[in-house]
């Protein structure tokens, strides 16, 4: 090893610590905001670390969690319920599409792959949901139309078919399995990988979803927490009007000189919005990143 | 080619299955259109051609539930309210009530929706400034003059006919104005306990320029109070203030001079009075007076006032606002009127409760406005809660309420603070921090209001719908961060102007021109 | 269960003859053998059905003048009236141009720099370090729209952001009004979107570059080849069918932008529409928030018939270069 890669190596390194900075930089910015002291940042501005240390926006924030904590529980519970019927439906079409003994296979491909290419837009769609479906303010309406996303399909038709050996399925047909104990026995274990990738491809989608909860929830209670987190960001009186923290804090400082940190809880919002993925990221990014090669390589 | 053969049989299969579900889908909707058509026609056939047949009202079929939608923030109570409101609406009427506020920075939104989704409701909040005309041009409310004849026969008889008059549009109405001030001015709410505090006198204050000297002592000694609050097109920017007639819609573009008697029809842009107000706006803005995200917060500055970071804000004035805004804002508050009050078309219109397409019993819905004109105890209680739990009415006196002892009086849980766009304000309970003779003292007002002459013309914006609609995405990209001053106003302006044109402004004021002078010559 | 009969009904109107009878056997019997497999497509069809397949039927929006008295399906049709109306403002052109524009800077820099990144951090030997700096910059692509639209705001408000707040007055620069100043926000969208997306490609393209086979490079070692040599003709060429299918794949969406993206981060700032305003933004502003349902889908058919070309065109170049990498 030579001088010259050396430095060369340690250029690079250096180049990847500063962006792997720039990465966290932000998210450590809104972090330390929230802890902030709100005057403090009325007078300076957000900095790094912060000037005063107040757990005050937390303060404020946890003395109604009652929306937060719904808003977790739709989040959940859409991501959970919408996940796994998600992979179902996916595995169910891509199947037997990846089956080239299956007579129409192509015709039921090009249903799915037509949809990548044309689209009605969102006004007859959302007419669809509403009016047709009557979804409006469900909790339904937030999981139903990311079910399936054709690209997954095929991801999970190429895999079907070119990671798993016709050999074994027509093994096992011999011996007398039916189609849905090959399917269950011998393909879903085999497909563990790419299952894992959509699951979690899923996942990701519907936790980060608030377009959903935006345009059919309109009673502001069924909503997703990026949603809340949203409304938040728009409007701080989103979380306290509703809950007269305001005037809780008023009363409890004595005078009417209010003290509602306004800048802090919004930013308090979005670290207890963000928390669970960040926490739960180190665990899951290594199969993530697993499942977006075997994706990316064999789709 | 061979592959799409074979899949021929499957495409046909699924063709056919989409015509089945698309004429399941059809079919069902004009079911549904044919019974609200239905609907509509046995009201007028009963009150137009045959006056005597009254509609067959099934008297004690199924409860009907009338949804009743209005801007506001939503109340924690409004459960125990309705609960309250059905016992009483089942024995009257035979009809349920369900009350959904939704916040106004949200309202425009969701109320597009739940028109064009065609969602089942039935009475909405309407107002001059809020599409109303633009509304009746889709189709989004029903023409109401044939059940106010048979199913609202208090509020005619309680309100001023002028406001009737004033709200029609080509003859029609639509909404059925709150029962309030008739005359209108803008102003400014201010903080009391800030003005005490730094010992300013509101009696210099004469113009928009003279609150200059306020702000300025708020900005240098209050940090993280806003002097000047404003949100993004809820009206309360200087340039909204301007002493137009908007000529039925605020939102549709065209004004006249309220007061006097010129009737051209202008562009405002072209007024020295908007280049002025832009101006004055851009230095508020630079010197920190106006909230920096006043271009795009979507915040009610009554709601943002709540959290005790506002200095002052404007609204329309009557009598008695400030004390009427307090009771819901929960600071000591004053107002300065700064324009002279007048009463014009938007005026008569600036808060209506209109009965939607897709009402299922549109008549019911019509009892119910009717009610809220007319019956006091029904009026008070959607208004204010139920009494000894919201409120107590004060010993001895049978319209004075105060908070009830046992509450948390920093934690109301019904308080909606919107008399103005519900019913008959006349009926309304006065707070006890409110002036005893405020409705002697409305009425002097109304009095007092310069007619605009232009006063019941109302403009049908039917023909020029498409032109509406992109002035109006034009609005949205200049007019905020004018009306905030967060842009240069000399070059933004003649921007604006271009762009304007582009978009058929100009189609427009024509338009507006010759409804006007027609209506003006059948005067 | 719906598909059975319907599916056996239609060959017979196609050919009604003797061969027909066959096919209707071999039909019956195909879907007799296959029936599981049919039946585990069905709920996937239903759901297509409704999800995609109804509201392509709603493209008659678009050539009516909806009013809701007369509801949706019988409001008058008023022809192109709608698409005339969207073509004679400048909004048709900018929101095009946006559009294009903004993803083709996107498709762009992913490849240039998701390539670059890749290969610079095959380049880092120590495995744990490789390891971390590729979690690290994925971390971002796990973070919603919203999230993202909160540091930009921790960012840029004009108050208290953090470059208006303390970094220009370390500068001695005057503050800015980042919300209002449309001519900033060409470079900050790109930005943003890189920020974000960045890791995914990374992620992709260091899968393929660790893959190429060690032995080429020792080959081209030997030939005396230095690094940029070898990156030049041996990891960029193997990297070409993968770099062709990420950007066919982005370029197939390229006439529909990322709505979190240009709706959210720059908070709706109507100062910012020239250059915020995309096709997306616009056809949900003008239906939700101006209620003008005729236009929104006039320009949503646009944006679906143009996008629609757009794909078969990119592809049929690609089938062009190189068959294998074609969609279809």
């Amino acid at each position: 090893m030579n001088k010259g890669t050396k430095t060369s190596r340690a250029i690079i390194n250096g180049i990847f610590t500063l962006y792997s900075l720039l990465c966290i930089i932000p998210l450590l910015l809104v972090f330390s905001i929230s802890f902030s002291d709100e005057t403090s940042i009325v007078a300076n501005g957000y900095k790094l670390i912060p000037e005063v240390f107040s757990l005050k926006a937390y303060d404020v924030l946890f003395k109604d969690f009652s929306q937060i904590l719904y808003s977790y529980g739709i989040s959940i519970f859409v991501t959970v319920v919408g996940t796994i019927l998600g992979v179902m439906l996916t595995a169910f079409y891509a199947y037997p599409l990846s089956r080239q003994d299956l007579p129409y296979r192509n015709g039921f491909a090009f249903f799915i792959f037509f949809t990548m290419l044309f689209g009605g837009g969102l006004v007859p769609w959302y007419l669809v949901y509403v009016n047709l479906l009557d979804l409006k303010n469900s909790v339904w309406v937030l999981i139903i139309p990311l079910l399936m996303s054709p690209f997954f399909v095929l991801v999970m038709r190429t895999f079907f078919s070119s990671s798993i050996p016709a050999s074994i399925l027509e093994s096992a047909r011999i011996d007398g399995a039916g189609e849905l104990k090959i399917f269950s026995k011998i393909v879903l274990p085999l497909s563990l990988p790419v299952l894992a990738t959509v699951a979690l491809f899923s996942t990701l989608n519907y936790w980060n979803d608030w377009y959903l909860s935006m345009i059919f929830i309109s009673d502001n209670k069924t909503i997703s927490l990026q949603y809340l987190m949203y409304r938040t960001l728009l409007d701080i009186q989103f979380l306290t009007s509703n809950s007269n923290v305001a005037s809780q804090i008023s009363s409890a400082g004595g005078g009417n000189i209010l003290d509602l940190p306004n800048k802090t809880l919004q930013m308090a919002m979005a670290v207890v919005g963000v928390g669970p993925i960040v926490l739960a990221y180190p665990f899951f990014q290594r199969y993530f990143i697993k499942g977006l090669t075997v994706g990316a390589v064999k789709g | 080619m061979i592959r799409l053969k074979r899949s021929l049989p499957l495409l046909a299969a699924v063709v056919l299955m989409f015509s089945m579900v698309l004429s399941g889908c059809g079919s069902s909707s004009n079911n549904e259109k044919n019974a609200s058509e239905k609907n509509t026609t046995k009201v007028q056939n009963a009150t137009k051609e045959e006056p005597k047949e009254e509609p067959k009202e099934e008297p004690k079929g199924d409860p009907y539930e009338v949804t009743l939608y209005y801007p506001g923030t939503p109340q924690k109570d409004v459960a125990l309210v309705e609960a309250e409101a059905n016992k009483y609406l089942l024995e009257k009427i035979n009809a349920t009530i369900k009350i959904s506020a939704i916040d106004f920075g949200q309202w425009d939104n969701k109320l597009n929706l739940m028109i064009s989704s065609g969602e089942k409701s039935d009475i909405i909040f309407t107002a001059a400034w809020q599409n109303y005309t633009v509304n009746v041009a889709k189709g989004a409310f029903l023409p109401i003059n044939d059940l106010l004849e048979s199913n609202g026969q208090d509020i005619l008889k309680n309100l001023d006919p002028a406001f009737l008059d004033g709200s029609k549009i080509e003859g029609k109405n639509y909404g059925v104005p709150t029962n309030k001030e008739l005359a209108a001015t803008r102003g400014v709410l201010v903080r009391q306990d800030l003005l005490d505090k730094y010992k300013l006198d509101k009696s210099t204050v004469k113009t928009w320029a003279d609150l200059e000297p306020l702000l300025k002592v708020i900005k240098e000694n209050e940090p993280g109070v806003t002097p000047f609050y404003m949100s993004n097109s809820n009206g309360n920017g200087l340039l909204e203030n301007l002493d137009w007639d908007y000529l039925g819609d605020a939102s549709v573009p065209g004004v006249i001079k309220k007061v006097g008697t010129e009737t051209k029809v202008m562009n405002e842009l072209d007024t020295p009075e908007f280049k002025a107000t832009a101006e004055l706006a851009r230095k508020w803005y630079k010197a920190g007076y106006i909230n920096s995200d006043a271009a795009t917060s979507n915040v009610f500055p009554k709601e943002q006032a709540k959290t005790g970071k506002v200095f002052m804000w404007t609204d329309g004035m009557k009598p008695g606002k400030d004390k009427e805004e307090e009771a819901s804002v929960g600071f000591p508050l004053t107002q300065i009127e700064l324009t002279q009050p007048t009463i014009t078309t938007g005026d008569t219109s600036g808060a209506m409760l209109a009965i939607s397409r897709s009402s299922e019993k549109p008549e019911v819905a019509m009892q119910v406005i009717n009610l809220l004109h007319s019956d006091k105890f029904f009026n008070n209680l959607v208004n204010f809660g139920i009494e000894g739990k919201h409120y107590v009415l004060k010993d001895g006196a049978d319209n004075v309420i105060s908070i009830p002892a046992d509450a948390d009086a920093n934690n109301r849980t019904y308080n909606p603070g919107a008399q103005w766009e519900l019913g008959n304000q006349f009926l309304n309970y006065l707070w006890d921090n409110e002036d005893p003779n405020k409705w002697d003292k409305f009425k002097e007002f109304n009095s007092k209001g310069i007619k605009s002459p232009a006063l019941g013309f109302s403009f049908n914006s039917e023909p020029v719908k498409n032109e509406i609609a992109a002035v109006n995405n034009v609005n949205k990209q200049f007019k905020p961060a004018l009306t905030a001053g967060a842009v240069d106003p000399t070059e933004m302006i003649s921007k604006y102007q271009d762009k304007l044109k582009s978009a058929g402004i100009d189609k427009i004021i024509a338009e507006k021109q010759k409804q006007l002078d027609a209506f003006l010559a059948a005067k | 269960m719906k598909l059975q009969p319907v599916l056996g009904k239609e060959p017979k109107v196609l050919e009604p003859t003797i061969k027909t009878r066959r096919k209707k056997n071999s039909f019956f019997r195909n879907l007799m053998k296959y029936k599981v497999l049919y039946l585990m497509l069905s709920p996937g069809v239903i759901f297509l059905l409704i999800n995609n397949y109804l509201p392509m039927f709603g493209v008659i929006i678009a050539f009516k003048n909806v009013n809701y008295r007369d509801g949706i399906l019988h409001s008058p049709w008023s022809g192109f009236e709608n698409f005339r109306y969207l073509f004679s403002t400048s909004d048709a052109w900018e929101i095009t141009r946006n559009t294009l524009a903004y993803n083709s800077v996107f498709i762009l820099l992913n490849l240039l720099i998701g390539v670059g990144i890749a290969i610079l951090l095959n380049e880092v030997k120590n495995k744990y370090a490789s390891k971390i700096f590729q979690s690290v910059m994925l971390l971002p692509y796990f973070l919603s729209m919203i999230v993202i639209s909160y540091l930009v705001l921790a960012f840029l408000g004009r108050d208290s952001g953090f470059i208006n707040a303390t970094v220009f007055p370390a500068l001695g620069i005057e503050p800015l009004d980042w919300y209002s100043e449309p001519k900033f926000w060409p470079y900050i969208l790109p930005l943003v979107n890189t920020w974000k997306n960045i890791g995914y490609y990374v992620v992709i393209y260091l899968a393929a570059v660790v893959g190429i086979d060690e032995e080429y490079y020792e080959a081209a070692v030997l030939d005396g080849a230095n690094k940029w040599k070898q990156i030049k003709h041996i990891t960029i060429p193997f990297l070409y069918p993968l770099m062709i299918i990420m950007t066919l794949m982005q370029i197939g969406k390229i006439f529909s932008a990322d709505f979190g993206l240009f709706y959210q981060v720059p908070m709706e700032s109507g100062a910012l529409f020239p250059v915020t305003n995309v096709l997306d933004t616009y056809v949900y502003r003008t239906f939700l928030v101006g209620g003008d349902m005729g236009m929104s889908s006039a320009a949503g058919l646009y944006q679906a018939v143009v996008g629609f070309g757009l794909v078969l065109i990119s592809n049929s170049i690609v089938r062009k270069i190189n068959s294998d990498n074609a969609l279809f």
